[in-house]
């Protein structure tokens, strides 16, 4: 076989796929001018407002002034990295509350008027004046937020944290992909969703069910370094007389017949026998029988407008309180 | 160049075709709602 007939025989098979992966890449992001698809929306939230953050234990921040339409809402980070308004300056009289969470307090996919963080700070601060800065960031476990709190929540001197837990946020610190690249092709990213998808359906893949129970088996190392972090929090709040509370947040797959029971007691029992004062929203829920009523999008499951204002009213009377632990 | 379209052309055009052919049965047998879990890194 000569040079002739071996190129020719990749350029038969190569140019195809390249061909339609140029096109398709057009027809992707004409379609997804009209309407959103969730893995393509996680791709350019972290093409558009991440940047790697010094400290490898919180992995990365949000881009500092960063902006960009989301998920269909608009979300603006300000300068010290947070999805909220800038901190106020003249802060005397105020109670600052940090709240510490994921992508579930950050708010993805609602307006921030909307997100819980928000409906709280205007309740809290109708009683009492109140600031509460949203430390939520996507993507971000237990371990990462302790960290980020650490590394710069600690200077807003707040009288309270509040960390709003979920389900996953047992999950092992990410590292950062060496194919991070292909995010910038929505058809790469379309692909690998999809892929996931149709396996998880067809091929017995792992469902969110099995991998979250799985996420709290006693030799997992993420859930280790989650009872680790929620100690080190506890300590440093105690000595500086920071209130510490933690609310648990549902999954918002199946709400009445609740699949993470077992995993949230042993969250709660944990927290509990630290003397972290612990309050699960699950029961706040269980008359929920369609639960997609509170989902972003049919294929996003983070939690609508409607379920933020759930959890606002279900958590305010918690907030509002000291945090002794029951 | 020219050469090489004339002959291959049925080949590289059908090639694309089912290409797009097994894209749309994906985007259909898939469009369903999320049963994984929350994959924030994508890549």
């Amino acid at each position: 076989m000569d040079l002739w007939h071996v190129g020719r025989g990749v350029v038969l098979v190569l140019l195809p796929v390249a061909v339609f992966l140029a096109l398709g890449e057009i027809a992707l992001r004409v379609y997804l001018t009209q309407r959103t698809f969730y893995d393509v929306e996680m791709a350019r939230y972290a093409q558009l407002l991440k940047v790697e953050s010094p400290n490898s234990r919180i992995g990365h921040v949000h881009r500092p002034g960063g902006a960009a339409r989301l998920m269909g809402v608009d979300v603006v980070i300000n300068s010290d990295g947070l999805r909220d308004d800038e901190a106020r300056s003249d802060a005397d009289g105020v109670r600052r509350i940090v709240f510490l969470g994921d992508s579930l307090t950050f708010g993805w996919g609602v307006e921030h008027r909307d997100t819980f963080e928000s409906l709280l700070e205007r309740a809290l601060d109708a009683d009492q004046p109140t600031e509460v800065l949203n430390f939520g960031t996507g993507n971000y476990n237990t371990t990462q937020e302790v960290e980020l709190f650490l590394d710069k929540g600690l200077a807003y001197d707040p009288e309270k944290v509040v960390v709003f837990y979920f389900i996953n946020d047992a999950e092992p610190v990410p590292q950062k992909s060496r194919l991070s690249f292909l995010a910038h092709f929505r058809i790469a990213t379309f692909y690998w969703s999809r892929l996931k998808q149709l396996g998880a359906r067809f091929f017995g893949g792992r469902t969110f069910r099995e991998y979250y129970a799985d996420l709290y088996a006693d030799d997992q190392p993420g859930w280790r370094e989650t009872r680790a972090a929620f100690l080190r929090l506890a300590e440093v709040c105690r000595e500086r007389g920071i209130d510490l509370q933690v609310v648990l947040l549902p999954e918002f797959h199946l709400l009445d017949e609740y699949p993470f029971e077992r995993e949230y007691r042993l969250v709660a029992d944990f927290l509990r026998s630290n003397q972290i004062a612990v309050l699960d929203l699950t029961p706040a829920f269980a008359d929920v029988t369609d639960p997609q009523s509170l989902w972003v999008a049919a294929d996003d499951a983070h939690p609508n407008a409607i379920a933020h204002r759930r959890i606002a009213e279900a958590s305010r009377e918690f907030i509002g309180t000291q945090g002794d632990a029951r | 160049m020219m050469e090489f379209w004339r002959k291959y052309r049925w080949y590289l055009i059908v090639s694309v075709l089912v290409y797009a052919a097994v894209s749309m049965w994906l985007f259909w047998a898939t469009d369903s709602p999320q049963n994984v879990p929350f994959e924030y890194q994508i890549f």
